[in-house]
């Protein structure tokens, strides 16, 4: 497939190399922080070059550069575009029987823009006075030209500008997809909960991300052509701007991308415990409608991250109730799939591990996020590195292994070549229980009242005694880095030697698997598919006893009593075996 | 839209940004003192200021940068070269050193923090500072003001009995800082100490020693478009036993990394005494009482600000307002 091919799988691959590409150097600035929190202002070994002045020692500005770009890249550019960009793209089409998303040029246009952005935000290192240092948020009056003059401000600005423009075109185009593509008989009730995830968080996508893009534009208004809609003090002499104006902005899209995070994510729990359980998902329908309420409420939520910003008492009762509220449907996906993992004859493949690890990462940052829900204990948290820990666990740390449980799980499909499942499972598992480490470790500091960005926290004598515990935290952090070599050397390692996928691995009955290739052709369906059941009709009595298998793709008629063995034939022949 | 339309469209934009703030260009620049900043270093230093000083000291470096408004003492306007530790005779041009020093340890008590940032942007900062005044190609920095050996080591009692007399007493090779600080005795005691020191009676039935008044002050408060001051402020000479004084820690912590002791915070009163502060009214008293008299001055003004926070502090205060009820 050519490089301007609009094929959705072409697009996927393209999101996935440049979101791999800025995982891993969100992963190196995060490092940096660590390395500083540990040895505040010692030289870096090996950054001597890009850092003359102070041999390799992080500097304030560096510093503040430094873990901007980092939840900025991070967010818009690293967790994102692999979800949506590389997994959606891949997956949604192929989950629904379609032969493509419905705007195929959008999606490959949405890639374009977004590359863009990419390259601007890569600039930025390399401009006088350094990129964007007012923190990921962008709050003004620190990014305004008074207080982050430089010209990287600007440009990381216009860079999250196309980031949020591509993200709009692909949550329009999944939701218009899933809308209006979906395979004969392939139902609402049965979609996978990835494909539910997925549409839930792009119509997120399609809600919110122009409230950033409108605050984004704002703050460049304001930087660039000297208006003033969040200049500090305008509105005290009649002009008529406020930063907490753009705090309302920035947040009524930040929390929301906090679901569009993790919806997709909790889609592909979903149906990972169902698969590799063998059971069909318990409360299929109530999981989906958990995941539609958490989408209704998402938006309503916001203003929680403004309790300690001046906004009225008043109000911050009304949202500490919806966000406390917002809690009761993900404990009833959380439930669901303890109900299915009951009993099931669990198999702890490498997706099935990230899965697990995923549900026990988010289920923690879910519970340390209520007491930043309830005002009393948001207000002496909020400004601390319990909010770091806090939000590590549930869009850093559960994004993350919900991103690789996709990768190792589709994978096969993507590539047609299947993955070493002992380095992917040393992966897997290495990983979450670092990820434990590091923002345990951050949670810790924050509860003992470290506060979040600080240069060198030591410079107060009250923490003092917390250089231990964060030098702990950092030998976690670089332990964590250092074993995401076993995924680089198992994806180089199969790309070039690995040995062919077989049809369906993971022995499911999604449309992906039963009714495509591996990889895919163009157009994906030799015909398309006609959907009979539910994407988990695992272990199904009757299945058992007339194919000999506990799964059964979703568009196979299951044959007919063995009244006699032609019937037999005739069934297994339309079904799996039209696509191999 | 189509494809490379949009594309271009998003170009142009950044394209705009880039354009909309170009980097200063300099000049070498030639100090009267004959040395010549390279434009590398100025350009280097015009980053570190931006970076570090400029929210406060404003871009132009005018005292009046958008985290510096109502901050009390105001942050200094580089545009006069008018400061306020300079090392030197107060009014001259500051030696590079004093600088150096501010900015390594900060302003205690203000929000001039110490900088620990890389020696050479240090250097380079401080080189930049000069572009603001002409008064650097126009005038050599003062002759630096060093610290003498303290002829009262190991007789520290002695040295603040006598730095009492040298602060209450005017004339006489005496300071009377009291005529603008505070006094620090009651009456009957401040009045026996002058009729012992000048040999007559003192009336002070007339005057309130107690009450520091706000004196004039050459640092401005706001300025104009070119930077000049259209409103000066006012200061208020420090209460030793109440005001946190800028250039003195308290013992035992850490400054410049090493711990500060007695000896070194005596140091530093000797200094700002000897050279006075550049724009308030607090003259420079090196060569104009003898040099024994400002040590012990710097040992009893070391004595009172011992006393900062303390309930004797409070009792002493206490105890210094009763003996003015009876006058009124």
């Amino acid at each position: 497939m050519s490089l301007f091919s609009s094929d959705h799988k072409a697009v996927a691959r393209r999101y996935l190399w440049s979101g791999l590409g800025f995982l891993l150097l969100g992963g190196v600035l995060a490092l940096l922080i660590r390395w500083q929190w540990a040895l505040p202002g010692q030289p870096v070994p090996g950054l001597a070059w890009a850092l003359p002045e102070s041999h390799g020692a992080l500097t304030p500005p560096s510093y503040t550069a430094v873990f901007t770009m980092h939840g900025l890249i991070m967010i818009f550019f690293a967790v994102t575009p692999l979800l949506f960009g590389a997994l959606g793209h891949f997956v949604l089409p192929l989950a629904i029987g379609a032969r493509g998303l419905a705007f195929p040029r959008l999606s490959a246009l949405g890639y374009q823009v977004y590359a863009v952005g990419g390259v601007l935000v890569l600039a930025s290192f390399g401009v006088r006075l350094g990129p964007a240092s007012a923190g990921w948020t962008a709050y003004p009056p620190l990014s305004t030209p008074a207080f982050t003059p430089g010209l990287g401000q600007t440009l990381v600005t216009v860079a999250v500008l196309c980031a949020a423009a591509s993200a709009f075109l692909y949550g329009l185009n999944f939701v218009v997809t899933v809308v209006r593509c979906r395979a004969p008989g392939m139902t609402w009730g049965r979609l996978p909960l990835t494909v539910w995830g997925l549409f839930f968080a792009s119509v997120l996508n399609v809600l919110f991300v122009p409230v950033l893009a409108a605050a984004t534009a704002l703050l460049l208004m304001d930087r660039l052509l000297g208006t003033q809609f969040f200049i500090a003090g305008a509105a005290a002499v009649g002009g008529g701007g406020d930063p907490v104006v753009y705090q309302h902005l920035f947040w009524l899209f930040g929390h929301p991308e906090v679901y569009i995070l993790i919806l997709p994510a909790w889609g592909m729990v979903g149906d990972f415990v169902a698969f590799f359980s063998r059971r069909p998902a318990h409360g299929y329908r109530l999981t989906a409608g958990a995941m539609g309420a958490v989408t209704a409420l998402s938006g309503l939520v916001y203003a929680h991250h403004l309790f300690t910003s001046g906004m009225s008492p008043l109000l911050g009762r009304a949202f500490m109730v919806l966000t406390l509220i917002i809690s009761l449907p993900a404990q009833v996906m959380f439930l669901n799939w303890l109900m299915t993992l009951w009993r099931g004859s669990v198999r702890l493949t490498s997706p099935m591990l990230a899965a697990l690890g995923t549900m026990v990462v988010f289920g923690l940052g879910g519970i340390t996020g209520l007491a930043l829900g309830a005002v009393a204990t948001d207000v002496p948290l909020h400004g601390t590195l319990w909010v770091v820990g806090h939000f590590h666990l549930t869009m850093g740390a559960a994004s993350f292994l919900a991103v690789f449980a996709g990768l190792y799980f589709w994978f096969p499909k993507m590539y047609g070549r299947a993955m070493h499942e002992g380095l992917a499972k040393a992966h897997v598992l290495s990983s979450a229980v670092l990820f434990l480490g590091v923002f345990g470790g951050q949670l810790a500091a924050g509860y003992a009242g470290q506060l979040r960005r600080l240069y060198d926290p030591y410079q107060y004598t009250y923490l003092k005694h917390l250089l231990a515990l964060n030098q702990w935290t950092t030998v976690f952090a670089f332990l964590l880095g250092a074993v995401q070599v076993l995924f680089v050397v198992n994806l180089v390692w199969t790309l070039r030697r690995g040995r062919a996928a077989e049809q369906n691995p993971w022995e499911v009955g999604t449309l992906e698997w039963t009714s495509a290739l591996s990889p895919p052709p163009e157009g994906n369906f030799a015909t398309v598919p006609v959907v009979l059941r539910g994407p988990h009709a695992l272990s199904q009595p009757e299945v058992l006893e007339r194919l000999g298998r506990d799964w059964i793709g979703q568009a196979e008629p299951l044959p007919e009593p063995a009244s006699s063995e032609a019937d037999d034939a005739l069934g297994s022949v339309s079904t799996v075996g039209g696509a191999t | 839209m189509s494809a490379p339309r949009f594309l271009l469209a998003v170009l142009s934009l950044s394209l705009a940004a880039c354009s909309s703030r170009t980097a200063p260009t300099f000049e070498p620049l030639k100090l009267a003192d004959g040395r010549v900043v390279p434009a590398a270093t100025l350009s280097r230093g015009h980053a570190v200021y931006t970076h570090y000083c400029a929210s406060c000291h404003g871009e132009r470096g005018d005292g009046q940068g958008p985290a510096g408004r109502g901050m009390r003492p105001v942050p200094r306007s580089f545009r006069q070269g008018l400061f306020k530790f300079g090392g030197v005779a107060a009014g001259e041009l500051p030696t590079d050193d004093a600088l150096k020093r501010t900015l390594r340890r900060g302003l205690h008590g203000t929000p001039m923090f110490a900088w620990d940032v890389p020696e050479s942007d240090v250097e380079a900062v401080v080189q930049y500072l000069k572009t603001f005044s002409p008064r650097w190609k126009e005038e050599a920095p003062g002759q630096p003001l060093g610290v003498t050996p303290d002829p009262w080591k190991g007789r520290e009692a002695e040295a603040v009995e006598r730095g009492r007399v040298a602060y209450h007493v005017s004339g006489g090779g005496n300071a009377g800082c009291a005529s603008c600080h505070v006094a620090y005795l009651p009456r009957a005691e401040l009045a026996a100490l002058m009729e012992k020191s000048l040999g007559r009676k003192v009336d002070l039935s007339k005057v309130d020693p107690y009450t520091a008044q706000p004196r004039e002050s050459e640092h401005p408060l706001e300025v104009d478009a070119q930077g000049e001051p259209t409103l000066l402020g006012k200061v208020l000479p420090p209460d030793f036993l109440f005001h946190r004084l800028r250039t003195v820690w308290p013992e035992g912590d850490k400054v410049e990394g090493t711990p500060y002791t007695a000896e070194r915070q005596r140091e530093d009163l000797y200094r700002v005494i000897t050279a006075g502060v550049g724009g308030a009214a607090m003259p420079t008293w090196k060569g104009a009482i003898p040099e024994e008299n400002l040590w012990a001055l710097a040992y009893y003004v070391q004595s009172l600000a011992r006393l900062r926070d303390t309930d004797e502090a409070r009792e002493l205060k206490a105890r210094l307002r009763a003996s003015t009820m009876p006058v009124q």
